[in-house]
């Protein structure tokens, strides 16, 4: 009669790994498209992403920099540049969709931060309000590289850039009340 | 069994096959195929199938390759890759693999030890099958398999139990 650590010893000597019967590799070789290469060398989204990534995510002291303006005309001219690749975005894995929805974002909340001019004093903290938007956005971009796959991460994803679009809308109106 | 490679290796190597060299990917490969190929051929009981999703696994890895930021291990990366392909067929397959395959007859020969077990999984039904290879083996938690499976908790516990339980009354058999 085999005892509960019987079964344990047993389940714990069976091997991480198997061994495939054939060599699957020269198949596999032949089904790695050359593509791939160009694809990632001059994919849009990578190339020019990692380019202006210093100015995609917010950054409080940007805005008070003498060189926001041109930050946010750079932002706003790669968001349009990226949803122009309309060929890029049908065939994109989750991973690239996550990077083009963080770009559309970007875009949009540049965008709205040129309308910004006065600020109601209920939202004097409005940078950290953004600020820790920014880190949740920034968790779950991480998390997406951990886990291509996850449909769900991009749902949060979507969810946390509307939020923060909703809370700097109403940042924006509050100056124009 | 795969042999050790350097953390530095590793990242040369994953950063020769991110810019396109075959050879390094073919290292990487060869590296790490025997664990994907072994949760694919014992979550799905079969050869073919599992040498296909194998390979559908690697391409994958190609293919999105450029967008690993080392954020996590390598290998954490490529069996998340891999449990998550492997789990999409098992539930693309589950009505054709589901509660039939305990009607297989027992392997007549003497079975030894480890090797038993092996055999004796693919007898499994395949939700207690699917169950037991993401706890026992993988290590998965009862929670992440549910979510993975899209079941309860609660029936990945009972799946678990109950693939322990057949397991132990065919290893008496034997």
């Amino acid at each position: 009669m085999k005892t509960e650590n019987d079964l344990d010893a047993l389940i714990a000597a069976l091997p991480k790994e198997l061994n495939p019967e054939r060599d699957l590799w020269p198949e596999l070789e032949a089904r790695l498209e050359p593509k791939w290469q160009v694809t990632t060398a001059k994919n849009p989204l990578e190339s020019l992403l990692l380019k202006f990534k210093p100015y995609l995510s917010f950054a409080p002291h940007l805005w008070q920099s003498a060189s926001v303006a041109s930050v946010l005309v750079g932002v706003l001219f790669l968001g349009s540049q990226m949803f122009d690749d309309k060929v890029l975005l049908a065939s994109s894995s989750l991973e690239q969709r996550a990077l083009a929805m963080q770009l559309h974002y970007e875009h949009a909340k540049a965008t709205q931060l040129l309308g910004l001019n006065e600020i109601h004093p209920a939202f004097e903290d409005w940078q950290v309000q953004m600020g820790i938007l920014e880190s949740a956005i920034k968790q779950v971009l991480e998390a997406v590289s951990q886990s291509p796959e996850s449909d769900f991460l991009l749902g949060q994803l979507r969810f946390l850039y509307e939020q923060q679009q909703n809370f700097l809308q109403k940042v924006v109106q509050s100056g124009q009340i | 069994m795969s042999k050790e490679l350097l953390p530095q290796d590793e990242k040369r190597l994953i950063e020769a096959a991110k810019s396109g060299k075959k050879p390094a990917f073919a290292q990487l490969y060869r590296l790490h195929h025997r664990r994907v190929y072994a949760l694919a051929y014992r979550m799905l009981s079969d050869q073919s199938k599992a040498e296909d999703i194998c390979q559908e696994v690697f391409i994958k890895v190609w293919q999105q390759l450029a967008f690993f930021r080392g954020q996590s291990s390598f290998s954490t990366w490529l069996y998340s890759i891999s449990t998550r392909t492997v789990v999409d067929h098992w539930r693309q397959n589950k009505d054709t693999l589901s509660d039939g395959d305990l009607a297989v007859e027992p392997a007549t020969e003497e079975l030894h030890d480890d090797r038993d077990l092996e055999q004796l999984l693919h007898r499994l039904p395949a939700k207690a099958r699917a169950v037991f290879v993401l706890f026992a083996i993988e290590g998965y938690q009862h929670n992440e398999i549910a979510q993975l499976l899209e079941i309860a908790e609660g029936n990945s516990k009972a799946q678990y139990h109950r693939a322990r339980q057949l397991l132990k009354e065919w290893l008496d058999e034997n």
